[in-house]
């Protein structure tokens, strides 16, 4: 991760289509050996992003660096960047081999090399055996690999990847996202990845830009992104959120409080939160909203609901409950000895620990 | 037994939908062409039909094993040793062969153009490319005629603009047939290269470009040889009829053009040898099969590896 220079930068690049701005004045730094996800809803411009980054895209205003060099302007079959393209855009009239060895002819690369570089690439993406089938002979996930197989061909120092699991179904996903990430740090490259996944993106990424409306909301680890989001949009998109509208302000012992206007209630806040006292509204993640049967004699924050909805989702069961009109969601564990389920009706207390009660201004 | 139900209905529902086109087939394409076969194992004769043995109205199964017994291969053996119809034969295949890849060499880039034109105006190109068959085939190539003669068009233009001095002998040469050939047949050249190309995934050209490929060099490795199809299909459906093209050769290529399809005109109007017309006919679709089954071939070959 170390280095003085990042190894691509984008500087203020501004990418517009007609009248819409796909990426807007964005600046980012990604460094050596990093795995950075662009993550946001479709439409929020990561894809041009990448695009900007792989030449297939030029900014309108602004510049592209790799590796220190200003590569804005230049065409994409000669920047040191490969992608992984959404729909994989294998070549279908040639074999596996030579898809993978595609990229080193360009380069002209002896052919013994080439020969010894595409069967490294097969070991790697375990296609073996699947040399000289052609693309279509081949299953989605296997398709896939020889994508990945051939973007690494030519080691490059930072592969983008556009969508990479989007094709895959929801289990081989998640052992794909497993595999892609133990591959970038063994081979120590730079991975930018295009999601809109937000739980692939935190799965996979050392950081984590999302992006809205063609700018980026926030970096940050995966981590810090879901527990500390710094707009209302990013706690709505990244995870699962209740939020309450109001207005925080001082309360008589120091600390802080907020004046929810839906439900009317107080809340007490974390004063030592950053921005608790300017928040105009406050998230919680349903796992931190804690359900009781009784009313709590010690607990923070208890406000009191009916029971409207219990969804059952295996490792966890999602609660929904109308507090005054207002619904709050609720996930619990569905771990053995966990509490039993409420049933919809059920009169409930729930309380809002304030250290996991997210001060967030619109 | 809910099975066999609907297996008996699938069964009838696909005899009902296959019967009509075979039905057709069979009445428009397999009976007259069966008739034209018995007629060229007929003989010459000057009477009503024009050939013999003919079949006798009412003389039943006997009659029908006269006919029988009186066809032979006499006309092919006469059309397979006369110089002149081997000739016709040949230059026919050579000019269809020479047109078709003129055609290629012209249609490819027409399509290529349409294909990366905005998508926008691609229905236009598309429609302006259909415009010429609004108007009848022998007027179009009659107004060739009025372009291509010595005091045409073409030579005044040219002349006016003092390219040359005197006029260039077009009409009536092999020239002029290529000229009408390759304008009459560019729309079925250009359309199935077009509909291939404007199909092709662009992600691919943007992942060879990825891969360090400059354009141009795309454009050979991948354009190309992904619009193979439309390429085969061009060929086919210019090729097989300019071998059998009577109208551009009569009308542009002057009397010493022997084309078979013309030999075969005159046997049949002018020397009113309808035998020896039908024997033609059977041999050019017998020569016009095989180009048709080789490209078959390789194009199943090239799905398969597609596969």
């Amino acid at each position: 991760m170390a280095g003085d220079v990042p190894i691509a930068r984008i500087d203020a690049a501004s990418r517009r289509f007609g009248g819409v701005t796909a990426v807007d004045a964005v600046t980012l730094d990604i460094c050596e050996g990093e795995f950075l996800c662009l993550l946001g809803p479709s439409g929020c411009g990561k894809t041009t992003l990448l695009r900007m980054l792989a030449g297939f895209e030029q900014p309108d205003s602004g510049r592209i660096y790799l590796d220190g060099e200003d590569v804005t302007g230049i065409p994409p079959h000669r920047r040191p960047v490969n992608m992984m393209f959404q729909s994989y855009a294998l070549f279908p009239h040639m074999s596996v081999e030579k898809n993978i060895a595609f990229g080193l002819k360009q380069d002209g690369m002896p052919a013994s090399d080439i020969a010894a570089r595409v069967s490294d690439m097969i070991a790697l993406a375990r296609l073996e055996g699947l040399g000289a089938r052609r693309p279509r002979q081949l299953s989605g996930g296997q398709r896939q690999r020889v994508a990945l197989a051939r973007a690494l061909a030519k080691r490059p120092r930072v592969l983008l990847l556009d969508e990479p699991m989007a094709a895959l179904d929801r289990k081989l996903r998640e052992e794909t996202q497993i595999e892609l990430k133990s591959l970038q740090a063994r081979l120590g490259l730079t991975f930018i990845v295009v999601t809109h996944d937000q739980v692939e993106a935190m799965t996979m990424a050392d950081r984590i830009a999302v992006m809205e409306n063609g700018r980026i909301a926030q970096v940050g680890s995966p981590r810090e992104i879901y527990e500390r989001p710094a707009t209302l949009s990013v706690a709505r998109f990244v995870g699962d959120a209740t939020v309450f509208a109001g207005a925080a302000q001082s309360d008589a012992n120091g600390g802080a409080e907020f004046l929810c206007e839906h439900p009317a209630m107080t809340l007490a806040l974390d004063v030592a939160r950053a921005g608790a006292l300017q928040a105009t509204h406050l998230a919680i993640r349903p796992e931190n909203v804690r359900l009781f049967p009784w009313r709590p004699s010690d607990q923070p924050n208890v406000i009191q609901g009916q029971v409207t909805e219990s969804l059952y989702r295996g490792d966890q069961r999602l609660t929904i409950v109308d507090a005054g009109g207002f619904r709050v969601r609720v996930a619990q564990s569905n771990a053995t000895g966990a509490d039993a389920e409420t049933a919809p009706g059920a009169t409930v207390w729930l309380s809002l620990p304030p250290d996991a009660l997210i001060p967030l201004t619109s | 037994m809910t099975m066999r139900a609907a297996d008996v209905y699938g069964r009838r529902a696909r005899w009902l939908t296959l019967a009509p086109p075979f039905l057709f087939l069979a009445a428009l394409f397999l009976a007259p062409f069966a008739m034209i076969v018995r007629i060229s194992l007929s003989h010459s004769v000057r009477a009503q039909p024009p050939y013999a043995p003919a079949y006798a109205p009412g003389s039943g199964w006997e009659g029908v094993w006269r006919v029988v017994e009186g066809l032979d291969l006499q006309n092919y053996a006469t059309i397979v040793s006369d110089d002149l119809y081997v000739a016709a034969f040949l230059t026919s295949l050579r000019i269809a062969a020479t047109s078709t890849l003129l055609l290629v060499l012209v249609g490819y880039p027409i399509a290529y153009a349409m294909a990366r034109a905005q998508p926008k105006l691609q229905p236009v190109l598309v429609a302006l490319m259909m415009v010429p068959f609004w108007t009848s085939f022998l007027i179009r190539i009659y107004a060739w005629i009025g372009i291509l003669k010595p005091e045409g068009l073409l030579n005044q233009a040219l002349i006016g603009a003092g390219v040359i001095s005197e006029p260039l002998e077009i009409l009536n040469t092999e020239g002029a047939i290529f000229i009408g050939v390759v304008y009459a047949y560019l729309p079925f050249m250009v359309l199935p290269i077009y509909a291939v190309l404007v199909a092709q995934d662009e992600s691919l050209l943007e992942a060879a470009a990825d891969l360090g490929s400059p354009p141009w060099k795309s454009f050979w490795l991948v354009t190309i040889p992904l619009s193979a199809p439309g390429v085969a299909a061009g060929c086919l459906l210019c090729f097989i009829p300019i071998v059998g093209e009577f109208i551009i050769p009569d009308m542009l290529g002057g009397s010493d053009t022997l084309m078979i399809g013309r030999q075969l005109w005159s046997e049949f109007f002018s020397n009113r040898d309808w035998p020896s017309a039908s024997a033609i006919a059977v041999l050019m679709v017998v020569i016009l099969l095989i180009p048709f089954f080789v490209l078959r071939r390789l194009e199943s070959r090239g799905e398969e590896a597609l596969l």
